[in-house]
């Protein structure tokens, strides 16, 4: 370490166009914690995942940090590994830390897999990631600090699991602290963590727990930093906006006077069976132009296993209100869960050109760590890549060459799909 | 999937085999415009196949039509979502004319190719030049596209005969390489039991470069593993 404060770099590898905002939530919660306060300085390296990790490296390097910080996802974790290698061999002294739903949940076999990696930082990281800087910077056992899996001499030790943080506004905003500044198109808020649905592929319901809130003062905070600073459109990271049509109805009245000033939301995330004219009204309302939603597959067996359901009637209804409204949707499909047939993806396919909903977006699955999948993969024969991003290799449903047909195919259509003469099948959202 | 209903612009013998059929030399026919903008009229009205409404122009090499321009404009404002145009692509080959063409509102080419190779596409279609002329259209209308950031998607057609079954696959990669998102090929002259290798190595070649190759004409237990092929990823009908 170095002598003076602890010098930490945090290291984000977003796809082009993005920031990291769960660098922002650790930095912003760091920052504000009265214990690293003139002990420990931070600066932010929020890069994109295409590029060279060498190059990465260069600026890593450059910077001589005593602590790295990277947020690792299922779609950066090959060159965030990549990347410690290379800082560890340019830097022997450096603590490396990486922290992220593709480490969390299986932090003991990435240390084994990454020698050059020190520490994971398991689950909710805001408080950990302070916890842990304060006793590194102390000269402590980072192996103490709850949900820390760290080296142990020679050995790798895993401290329990620390509590989800109950009171989410004791979380510094990154946008309120000026950590972040809000970027046009790609700013995005949280106003909840959590998600009411157990969908068996995804970490989101699982890893969290419960659904826990900001407070409403909290988030109407943020929409006023973010729209301040500029930015005309931006979107809600929420697994669900219409989380109740209560807290629809309170975000629709939040955000209806920044969408009388032309104040765009783009790609929000909803349950779409339970959205009907009013919903959609309030939807437009709050100036969303877009949503995102199911169903991912059609198929019932898949919908068992993966614990959703899906009722054709609604679903349709769903879009054709919000299409009303002129709010474009985006159906997303997942190739390859367990239980799905080719038949099953086609009719899904179908059943969503039916609708015109607007956009149809496919992707095969990736087996995540953390999540039901996961954990079950051999009951339910699913075979996928060990290595991330854990792309799945063949179903006990459909074979290798099956799901590489079904994303040729899905590929192709959407491609037809999408060369429209006309404009788009919702068009903008009325002032 | 999707279906687009077809729209006779006009008459001719379109890109086929001399050797199956010595008439495709035949000169071509236009039908009037006010007949066409009439039957897009009809299509659009009685529209009730899903997402659309969605036509193709063919019958004869549509960029020829004097009043192309035209009909495309009156397809825009009839309510036509997806606009195709059955082509030899030559017309194309002219970048001014893929920019002009796509500014109008062309979303979607289908492209007859015989072959993977000038040599034996040029042979077959007894027109010389033909090949680099096909090509060099596709790739100014993806080109075209792109400059004006506009979703279009390039379609490749095989009629499938005797004569170029085992360079189906080639023609398949021709198409790839081109930026084709699906080829359809046409198996119903190619139906002998030895044809059905080259018509599963085409869908394979197809899938290794992402195209989807859907065949027609076959019944799909034919194609053994590949029965999927026999599902397309585009209809077109009879408006």
């Amino acid at each position: 370490m170095s002598a003076g404060p602890l010098r930490v770099a945090l290291l984000g590898l977003s796809s082009s166009g993005y920031q990291s905002l769960a660098l922002g939530y650790l930095r912003a919660s760091a920052e504000a914690d009265s214990r690293l306060a003139g002990r420990v300085g931070f600066q932010t390296l929020d890069l994109t995942v295409d590029l060279d990790p060498w190059w990465v490296a260069f600026r890593v390097v450059d910077m001589r940090p005593d602590v790295l910080g990277i947020s690792v996802t299922c779609w950066n974790a090959r060159k965030v590994y990549e990347l410690c290698d290379i800082v560890r061999g340019a830097m022997p002294e450096i603590t490396i830390v990486l922290g992220g739903p593709e480490v969390g949940p299986i932090a003991e076999r990435v240390l084994e897999l990454n020698p050059a990696v020190d520490i994971i930082v398991r689950g909710e990281g805001e408080e950990t990631f302070s916890d842990l800087l304060d006793t590194l910077s102390r000269g402590g056992k980072p192996w103490r600090v709850e949900g820390v899996t760290a080296r142990r001499e020679g050995s790798i030790s895993s401290a329990p699991d620390r509590s989800i943080i109950g009171t989410l506004d004791a979380i510094a905003s990154p946008y309120l602290s000026g950590v972040c500044q809000p970027l046009e198109g790609s700013a995005y808020i949280e106003t909840y963590r959590g998600c009411p649905h157990k969908c068996g592929y995804c970490f989101e319901g699982k890893g969290y727990g419960r659904v826990r809130c900001f407070s409403d003062e909290r988030v109407e905070a943020e929409v006023a930093a973010i729209v301040a600073s500029g930015v005309r459109t931006f979107s809600f990271i929420d697994p669900v906006f219409n989380l109740t049509r209560e807290r629809l109805g309170w975000l629709a009245g939040l955000m209806e006077p920044y969408a009388r000033e032309g104040v765009r939301l783009h790609t929000i995330e909803v349950d779409i069976e339970r959205i009907g004219a009013e919903e959609a009204a309030l939807l437009k309302m709050a100036g969303v132009m877009s949503v995102e939603t199911g169903p991912q597959t059609v198929g019932s067996a898949a919908l068992a296993i993966c614990r959703r359901s899906f009722d054709r009637d609604r679903f349709a209804a769903g879009v054709g209100a919000l299409r009303a409204e002129g709010i474009s949707v985006e159906c997303d499909f997942i190739v390859g869960l367990p239980g799905d047939t080719l038949q099953d993806f086609l009719d899904g396919l179908r059943f969503a050109l039916t609708l015109d909903p607007g956009k149809i977006q496919i992707s095969t699955l990736h087996v995540l760590p953390g999540t039901d999948l996961w954990e079950r993969a051999d009951e339910f024969g699913l075979v996928f890549r060990e290595e991330p991003p854990h792309e799945v290799v063949c179903t006990a449903q459909m074979s290798f060459t099956d799901l590489r047909r079904a994303e040729v195919l899905g590929s192709s259509v959407v491609a037809q799909y999408s060369a429209r003469t006309g404009p788009p099948v919702a068009g903008a959202v009325a002032s | 999937m999707i279906e687009f209903a077809e729209i006779t612009v006009g008459h001719d013998a379109g890109v086929g085999c001399v050797r199956c059929r010595p008439t495709h030399h035949m000169i071509g026919s236009c039908r009037p415009r006010e007949d066409i903008v009439a039957d897009i009229g009809s299509a659009v009205d009685g529209w009730s196949w899903g997402c659309g409404p969605n036509i193709v122009l063919l019958g004869c090499e549509a960029f020829s039509h004097p009043d192309l321009t035209e009909v495309v404009d009156s397809a825009v404002r009839a309510g036509v979502v997806r606009l195709s145009v059955r082509t030899d692509g030559a017309a194309l080959a002219d970048p001014d004319a893929a920019e002009h063409f796509v500014r109008t509102g062309v979303r979607r080419i289908e492209v007859t190719l015989l072959a993977g190779s000038s040599e034996v596409h040029d042979r077959l279609t007894g027109s010389p030049g033909s090949f680099d002329l096909a090509i060099a259209g596709m790739r100014a209308f993806a080109a075209a596209s792109s400059s004006q950031d506009v979703k279009t998607t390039l379609s490749g057609l095989v009629p499938a005969c005797e004569h170029n079954i085992t360079g189906i696959p080639d023609t398949v990669l021709a198409f790839a390489q081109a930026g084709a998102s699906v080829v359809t090929v046409d198996a119903s002259r190619a139906k002998r039991r030895a044809h059905v290798p080259w018509l599963q190595a085409a869908a394979l070649t197809g899938v290794l470069n992402a195209v989807w190759v859907s065949i027609e004409g076959i019944e799909p237990e034919t194609l053994g593993e590949g029965a999927a092929h026999a599902v397309p990823a585009t209809t077109c009908r009879g408006a």
